[in-house]
């Protein structure tokens, strides 16, 4: 069995690829975000499992942007900061060992939390938007995307996983932070999964 | 002549995988499969077929041929041949595969010269060279080497320019009719 083929989770396509557009339509978050958002529909929904599941299918939809094809490597590897980086400038396919993938509840209030106490923010999400160092946003468009993005911020489920188990977060553990979060709407049955991996 | 885009895609991933220093290499190996071979016709055939498919993966469809006989570096549009200028020449293994010096403390095996001294920061060992040659080259009494110039195409301006040397090598294994091709 491939990764990810035992339950029919659903890529959705056009959901995805029109977003950007949208958000600049409104917008919102106008310059380079440099954040990978990613739609996919999941009817049979199995808590930390799907999560997991989506977290890898999210790989595969970014390798399929790169590569032209889907596909995701699995391997046993366990440190991922062996590969290289790029190969020249060539497309280079991200692999996956999901035994090392763990993953932590985050509630929606800090999740979308801009708390930010001696430059060090509540929420990572907000980090990776905000933050100074990195393209800053401004807050009240952040807060506005949010709106927008998920209009019942307290019905989410969401994860944030580690990023040590798929070279897709090397360039962002080399540069300014790397991570992923998996965020489930039970009423829309719809996963937003959110990836960074941020480089200069 | 198939290109194994798969094997090819994987490849880094697995050599990393055997525990094979992969960092900062400056080789990019592709595979092919060639059932019905032709010599010297399908080795230039490789060549030709292993640029595009870098080409692709840059980001462009076609190549174009050109009568050009100068091509400056090019780091973002897609790459020109000019077929006529191609030449290419057999290597023997022992040759190829060697890691022996000469009086000057180089590598005899331009291969080796590759793989080790392009890239200042490669920090992989004899032990590296190896292991990746004994895993993709299995039956060395099969195989028939050709080195190629590198004066035919854009691939080769910009690792010319910042190390002093470009390479390509077509290798066919006439056991499993796979083209293993080399390029910097």
């Amino acid at each position: 069995m491939r990764l990810g083929e035992k339950y029919n989770m659903e890529f959705l396509l056009q959901e995805t690829e029109v977003l950007s557009q949208k958000l600049e339509e409104k917008a919102l978050f106008i310059r380079r975000l440099n954040l990978d958002f990613v739609y996919f529909k999941e009817k049979n929904y199995r808590n930390v499992e799907s999560h997991k599941q989506a977290a890898i299918e999210f790989i595969k939809v970014m390798n399929k942007k790169s590569l032209g094809y889907s596909c995701v490597h699995s391997t046993e590897l366990h440190c991922f900061d062996d590969l290289p980086i790029f190969i020249k400038s060539l497309a280079y396919p991200y692999a996956v060992n999901p035994e090392l993938m763990y993953a932590k509840s985050v509630l929606p209030p800090a999740f979308f939390s801009t708390k930010c106490e001696n430059g060090k923010y509540e929420s990572s999400y907000a980090y990776s938007i905000l933050s100074q160092i990195y393209k800053p946003q401004r807050e009240e468009i952040f807060l506005k995307a949010n709106e927008y993005l998920f209009p019942m911020q307290e019905n989410l489920i969401i994860y944030q996983w580690n990023n040590d188990w798929s070279n897709y977060f090397s360039i962002g553990r080399e540069e300014y932070g790397a991570y992923l979060w998996t965020i489930y709407e039970r009423e829309t049955e719809k996963f937003t999964v959110i990836g960074a991996s941020m480089r200069y | 002549m198939k290109f194994l885009e798969k094997e090819t895609d994987r490849f880094v991933l697995t050599m990393v995988e055997k525990n094979i220093w992969m960092k900062e290499l400056v080789l990019t190996y592709g595979f092919f499969h060639e059932e019905n071979y032709k010599g010297e016709e399908s080795h230039q055939e490789a060549a030709l077929a292993f640029v595009t498919a870098i080409n692709q993966k840059r980001g462009h469809t076609k190549i174009e041929y050109t009568d050009r006989v100068n091509f400056p570096v090019n780091l973002r549009k897609t790459y020109s041949i000019n077929q006529l200028l191609m030449q290419g020449f057999i290597i023997e293994g022992n040759v190829f595969f060697s890691t022996a010096y000469d009086s000057d403390k180089k590598y005899t095996s331009d291969y080796a010269t590759a793989f080790f001294k392009l890239s200042s920061s490669y920090k992989g060992e004899e032990k590296d060279f190896i292991q990746l040659n004994n895993h993709i080259f299995g039956n060395r009494a099969k195989l028939i080497i050709y080195q190629w110039n590198n004066t035919w195409s854009d691939y080769f301006s910009y690792i010319k320019k910042m190390s002093g040397a470009a390479y390509l090598w077509t290798v066919y294994d006439e056991e499993s009719k796979k083209f293993t091709v080399l390029g910097t």
